[in-house]
């Protein structure tokens, strides 16, 4: 069986291979490029001229021109999951189906589980691979970013362990969904549809993975701090307000008070800030984040919640081909 | 009997359509049977029934004695199957379409499937989906002759073959059956093919079995009495299963040796089709 | 290569292995098969024909109830040393003539082709209809 399944596959598993390897290899390329390109402009060195910045403002441009493009290949990866889905796990069950040749299957000698299972494994050893050589080279989108202090949150769903689950989920859901419909298109449109919910839906789950650390603004601090400044590279969540006594104040209270803040000439001197202003007003803004550090058990958690997804749909797979009429 | 198929009130309903009604049969191991019956009898649920692909709503088929869902693994050795669609994977080629055969199958004779597959002259490259109805046939039938079954089940088997083709494939599975004692059930709509080579029929409507029995048997005993018109027979006569009535004159399908009269009847051995049509007939009227 | 082919007619009415039963003898009477030659074996015979092996079998079965042939376990059906001779021209010619009387008969009579013909089938199915249930009654 396993030497029928790869029969059936071979085209599929040969263009994933191909093309994964060829956007892994542009990738690892395009990162080093940008990051050539943008030293050979000199972009970090550049020292504005009085009064404008209008020729370092070149010298992005013109960085940008020259490999803006190449991002391409790294946004491709938030899309390839999903063709996956798509394309090679919609029809993967449904096609037999359709085409009435599980009847031939089924009556050979084996049993319709092993079948599935092992069509299933095949296609997914073929796609592990393929992903697997792609989740190295996403974090190298960072290079598009300069050198502003960025967080490896931005590039997290196109990298690593994440990364590699989302093509497993896609995969699963996809043949899911091909054999509980048995039909093709069914099973690419609504395995797209149920892929991309899913997705969607643990996006928004991601933020409490572990409870965000939160912070005060520093009220004595020196001149304004932005979120960079006290916790880079971190993942914003959101900011909330508290007042003295720890109950939540309404944003349109923090926003007109620091409003009048900005308005105000700066008359409360060098050592204090807008936070200071605010806390003498009675509120207290924080910030909730994810620290950088936390990225990996972030990438290994979410892996783990695909997989799982993944794993259940492949055994509603397994169940639906065993107990249904042929 | 020695019964190499075996249904035990078996039932099989889809929603509210009844394919199967609480059937009882036994099919003869060493004989070729045809499943006869108009379409919707039945006749592809009992197939698919005994190997496996469709579970019973009620009942139980068992196939050398083994139950068709639960042990299906002990069956698929012995059985063979070709689908109604003779499904074959399209981008195979005939060679690798036997090799699938090899790798399915616990027992395989690789030589004997090459060998009735080259009886067709195809070459062995080609693939399926440049094939012809009756290549694919060929190829199917000898995919699932391969693992030399003791049993060979076919769905229509011979349905859109031209004549060279149904009589080469017919010729193959008698050959078999010759060769190995091989036992085959297929269902068909044509009678002339059932009557070219079964030795026992099935004769399903409406998801029952209306008549069963050796060819031979069921042809010693009926007979067609065509005669002055007449209402109703004696019970000398024979078991009434058809009449047709002109104005002027009768024509019985009798279960019995007939009337022996003197007014001009005729009687005669009926043909397997009369005794065919006749049992099926009757039950189509009623489900009309 | 098979020392016979046989040929069916299945609007004959004649029964098949009946008609392979026939064939046999007629082969014989004509000496285009002689003692000691092998008939076609079923598996040949079956392949040329697409017919049940079995009905092979019960003719070649019947061919030997009456003599013509000898079944060999493990090498074949051959014909029999001592098969019946052609039938006799003795036997033939009073048969011949009383049935051309008997059709002058009818035709003198008034019937037509058709109804000679008619006649003719009922009374022949009549006499041949059961002939399974006569085993060893021949000639």
């Amino acid at each position: 069986m396993t030497w029928l399944a790869v029969r059936q596959y071979r085209v599929q598993i040969v263009v994933m291979l191909i093309v994964a390897g060829l956007l892994a290899i542009g990738m690892a390329f395009a990162a080093v490029y940008v990051a050539g390109v943008r030293s050979e402009l000199g972009l970090d060195t550049c020292v504005p001229l009085p009064n404008t910045n209008l020729n370092c403002v070149q010298l992005d441009t013109e960085w940008r021109r020259r490999t803006g493009s190449l991002n391409y290949l790294f946004y491709s990866l938030y899309v390839l999951p999903a063709l996956v889905a798509s394309y090679v796990g919609g029809p993967l069950l449904a096609v037999e189906f359709e085409r009435g040749t599980h009847r031939l299957a089924w009556t050979q000698g084996i049993s319709r589980v092993r079948w599935a299972a092992l069509k299933l494994g095949v296609v997914l050893v073929a796609t592990l691979a393929a992903s697997i050589m792609l989740a190295p080279f996403g974090g190298g989108q960072k290079e598009f970013f300069g050198k502003t202090v960025v967080s490896p949150f931005e590039t997290f769903e196109i990298q690593g362990p994440a990364l590699v689950s989302y093509f497993v989920f896609g995969l699963a859901a996809g043949a899911s969904i091909g054999a509980w419909t048995r039909r093709v298109l069914a099973g690419m449109l609504v395995g797209l549809l149920v892929f991309a919910v899913l997705r969607v839906g643990v996006h928004n789950l991601r933020p409490a993975y572990q409870a965000p650390v939160i912070a005060e603004y520093p009220y004595s601090a020196g001149p304004f701090q932005s979120s960079f400044d006290i916790a880079p590279g971190a993942w914003v969540i959101g900011g909330d307000a508290i007042d003295l006594e720890g109950r939540a104040v309404a944003p349109e209270r923090v926003t007109s008070l620091m409003q009048e803040y900005f308005r105000t000439p700066r008359q409360l001197g060098p050592t204090s800030n807008d936070a200071t202003y605010l806390r003498e007003h009675g509120v207290i803004r924080r910030l909730l984040y994810q620290p950088a550090d936390r990225f990996w058990t972030f990438q290994v958690i979410e892996a783990a919640i695909f997989i799982a997804l993944a794993a259940l749909c492949a055994l509603l797979t397994l169940w639906r081909v065993r107990s249904s009429d042929a | 009997m020695d019964a190499v198929v075996e249904t035990t009130a078996l039932t099989k309903r889809y929603g509210s359509v009844i394919a199967l009604a609480d059937c009882d049969l036994a099919l003869p191991r060493g004989k070729v049977t045809g499943l006869v019956g108009p379409n919707g009898a039945g006749k592809t649920t009992l197939i698919h029934l005994a190997i496996g692909l469709l579970r019973p709503t009620a009942g139980i088929v068992r196939v050398f004695g083994h139950d068709s869902t639960s042990e299906i693994l002990k069956i698929l050795p012995r059985v063979g199957f070709v689908a109604q669609d003779r499904p074959l994977y399209r981008d195979l080629t005939i060679l690798e379409s036997l090799e699938l055969g090899r790798r399915l199958n616990e027992r395989w004779d690789a030589d004997y499937a090459l060998a009735r597959v080259r009886r067709f002259g195809l070459p062995l490259s080609r693939k399926i989906k440049t094939l012809s109805t009756g290549q694919r046939a060929h190829v199917a039938t000898s995919l699932a002759l391969g693992k030399r079954p003791e049993l060979i089940l076919l769905d229509e088997p011979v349905a859109n073959l031209d004549p060279v083709a149904r009589l080469a494939l017919l010729e193959e599975l008698m050959s078999v059956v010759a060769e190995d004692g091989l036992t085959v059930i297929f269902s068909a709509n044509a009678l002339a093919d059932v009557e070219r080579v079964c030795d026992h029929i099935v004769i399903l409507v409406n998801g029952c079995p209306r008549l069963a029995g050796d060819t031979e048997e069921l042809i010693k005993s009926h007979v067609v009495a065509i005669g002055p018109r007449t209402q109703g027979v004696s019970a000398m006569d024979g078991e009434l299963i058809e009449a047709h009535h002109a104005e002027r004159q009768t024509i019985r399908l009798l279960r019995g040796q007939g009337p022996r009269v003197d007014d001009g009847t005729i009687v005669r051995p009926a043909t397997l089709e009369e005794i065919v049509l006749g049992y099926m007939r009757p039950a189509m009227e009623v489900a009309a | 290569m098979a020392t016979l082919r046989f040929r069916l007619d299945p609007r004959s009415g004649v029964p098949t292995y009946m008609q392979l039963v026939q064939q046999v003898r007629h082969a014989v009477q004509y000496a285009i098969l002689r003692p000691g030659d092998q008939l076609p074996t079923a598996r040949e015979v079956v392949e040329d024909l697409a017919i049940n092996p079995n009905t092979v079998l019960k003719a070649y079965r019947e061919l030997e109830t009456q003599g013509f042939v000898h079944a060999r376990p493990g090498a074949g059906t051959f014909i029999a040393t001592d098969a019946p001779e052609p039938v006799e021209r003795a036997v033939h010619t009073p048969l011949r003539r009383a049935l051309d009387r008997w059709l002058n008969g009818a035709k003198d009579a008034g019937l037509d082709r058709d109804s000679v013909a008619a006649l003719f089938t009922v009374a022949f199915q009549d006499a041949f209809a059961r002939e399974e249930s006569t085993h060893g009654r021949r000639r």
